[in-house]
């Protein structure tokens, strides 16, 4: 089939709804591979990031402007300046957002960002100015008003920087209820299992398949476990975060080595070399001093090290048994 | 590997893992409101016309970015005396005026504030003897917490004052006696101003429940220096 009559067919299928924009640009990227056709590739991206560059200096003049007169606007205009950003960006991304191009779809994630970001900035004005409320009753106003919207243009498209709104948001409505509700400011340990547990929670998530792209709700709860368990060791005991870290730590490379994947392996190498010599250093700094801390710190790591790469040579070579199997069944030549 | 291509999904192993993200969820959620809420310990209210003393108390507060002078009588909602100060420290409340050593762009200044009015009487750069003038002082008594009581010794006597269970994150974090020592306010965590006698002979009371801050030192009327 000629690429324009492709082209045809792709866009009559979008209209009827038979086919989502992300499915019609997934079609596109797939036939310009097969017929050759010319996709714009890197330079069509480096076109992309310097269209960004130059709305966020467009964007930083008008907000220098507005610092300018804000001091002089009443608060039903301050209101109304928010909240027409708000409806700006809203319109703008529902506006690109049938699109059928991947830049477009880009964009559309970044103004409804954007959005989630000025509903805060103009519920923030309302409870402030308007309604008397400060410290942590606004913040759950804020960032409740924020998830309540963030939720919805997520599931309408589902990206990364949506994705990461609605992480953000949900953990500032779960820290400002806390707070909200507890006349005393929450202990550490308990602060560090609460995020731990949102950590875990998105991580469960992005494996199953729920908060796609997967790769970076597992990145990211990966990383919000790390945190919170370098969260828990601020409390008494401190060996007890510290050792849950190093734990979570050691996990993450050992699924990343069991499952050939890269993201868990930085994350638990990084928090590895965060993590372990501060656990090495609270359990025995007093009784064997700080250079015998780090020649442990480091034979640990080395002995880490040496057990993931035969971890690693066990999974190739389990994969290699598999595949001398396959090519020894009937009509298993080509597998 | 791109962000965004899919991934081949079990529908039986995504459904097993929804469970057990809600069953985390509710695993957290149980644990941090059991064990990370926690409550200070339950006290009565103070009620004008209580055993208490008449003498005020004077304390900075954070209004935005401008530092407020405030006041607080048993039986009076908290006032704010003044509010023009980029911050500062009290140094004495006498005869009805407060003096303050202030900072702000043209520098540091001492500025002595009548109570009743809020007027600026007087303003001058701190001569170089007032620079070792004691500020308001944080701790009128010391508080030890030990397998979860807390025990609040007077620092001057070292009278028990109040021994009360605790949560691990309950503290005292600024106190303050009166002039002639009988009584002494603080500020626990939960930013409750309390009172208490300093002989220990009754637990505290509650005079505000809320100061918004738990921090900012304490000046009673007719301590502290005000100077010439």
């Amino acid at each position: 089939m000629a690429s324009q009559e492709i082209e045809r067919r792709i866009e009559a299928w979008l209209a009827a709804g038979l086919l989502t924009a992300e499915q019609a640009a997934r079609l596109r990227a797939f036939e310009a591979d097969a017929t050759g056709a010319p996709r714009g590739g890197r330079r069509a991206l480096a076109a992309e990031a310097v269209g960004y560059v130059g709305a966020a200096f467009a964007l930083g003049a008008l907000a220098l402007l507005l610092v300018d007169v804000w001091g002089g606007l009443t608060v039903p205009a301050r209101i109304a300046v928010a909240a027409l950003g708000t409806v700006l960006f809203l319109g703008a991304g529902a506006g690109v957002r049938r699109l059928a191009i991947p830049a477009m779809q880009r964009l559309t994630s970044v103004l409804w960002t954007g959005a989630v970001g000025g509903l805060g900035w103009t519920v923030g004005l309302v409870g402030y100015e308007v309604l008397d409320l400060f410290g942590e009753p606004l913040a759950l106003l804020v960032s409740a008003s924020m998830l309540a919207v963030a939720v919805p243009l997520y599931a309408l498209r589902r990206r990364v920087l949506l994705q990461l709104a609605v992480l953000a948001t949900l953990a500032a409505v779960a820290t400002s209820s806390v707070l909200t509700l507890s006349p005393l400011p929450p202990p550490p340990l308990w602060v560090g299992a609460g995020i731990i547990g949102l950590g875990l929670t998105w991580l469960l998530l992005g494996i199953g398949g729920w908060l796609p792209p997967a790769v970076v709700a597992e990145a990211t709860g990966a990383v919000l476990m790390l945190i919170g368990a370098q969260t828990m060791s601020a409390d008494d005991p401190r060996w007890l975060g510290l050792a849950l870290g190093v734990v979570i730590a050691a996990a993450l490379v050992v699924v990343a080595v069991r499952t050939d994947t890269r993201h868990p392996l930085f994350i638990g190498a990084f928090a590895l070399f965060v993590l372990t010599p501060q656990l090495v250093f609270e359990l025995f700094e007093d009784t064997i001093g700080a250079p015998a801390t780090l020649l442990v710190t480091g034979l640990l790591l080395v002995l880490l090290a040496v057990g993931l790469s035969r971890a690693r040579r066990d999974v190739i070579a389990g994969a290699g048994h598999a595949d001398a199997t396959i090519r020894r069944t009937p009509g298993g030549e080509d597998a | 590997m791109s962000l965004d291509a899919p991934r081949p999904i079990h529908r039986d192993r995504s459904v097993l893992l929804l469970a057990a993200a809600a069953v985390v969820v509710l695993v957290t959620v149980g644990l941090v409101l059991t064990f990370g809420v926690n409550r200070p310990p339950e006290l009565g209210g103070l009620v004008a016309g209580s055993d208490a003393p008449p003498e005020g108390i004077a304390r900075i507060s954070w209004r935005e970015d401008e530092a407020c002078l405030e006041v607080l009588r048993v039986g009076e909602e908290p006032r704010e005396v003044t509010c023009q100060f980029e911050g500062g420290e009290l140094l004495g409340w006498r005869d009805g005026t407060i003096a303050m050593r202030t900072w702000s762009s043209v520098g540091e200044e001492l500025v002595f504030v009548e109570e009743a009015t809020g007027a600026v009487t007087r303003r001058l750069v701190p001569p170089e003897e007032s620079k070792d003038l004691p500020t308001s002082p944080y701790g009128a008594v010391r508080a030890l917490t030990s397998g979860g009581t807390m025990t609040v010794t007077d620092a001057a006597s070292g009278a028990v004052v109040w021994r009360v269970e605790v949560p691990s994150n309950y503290r005292i974090d600024v106190s303050a006696r009166t002039g002639d020592g009988a009584w002494i306010a603080m500020v626990d965590s939960a930013s409750r101003l309390l009172l208490v006698a300093a002989d220990g002979s009754a637990p505290p009371r509650v005079w505000v429940e809320d100061l918004g801050n738990s921090y900012d030192p304490l000046l009673w009327e007719g301590t502290g220096t005000v100077p010439e």
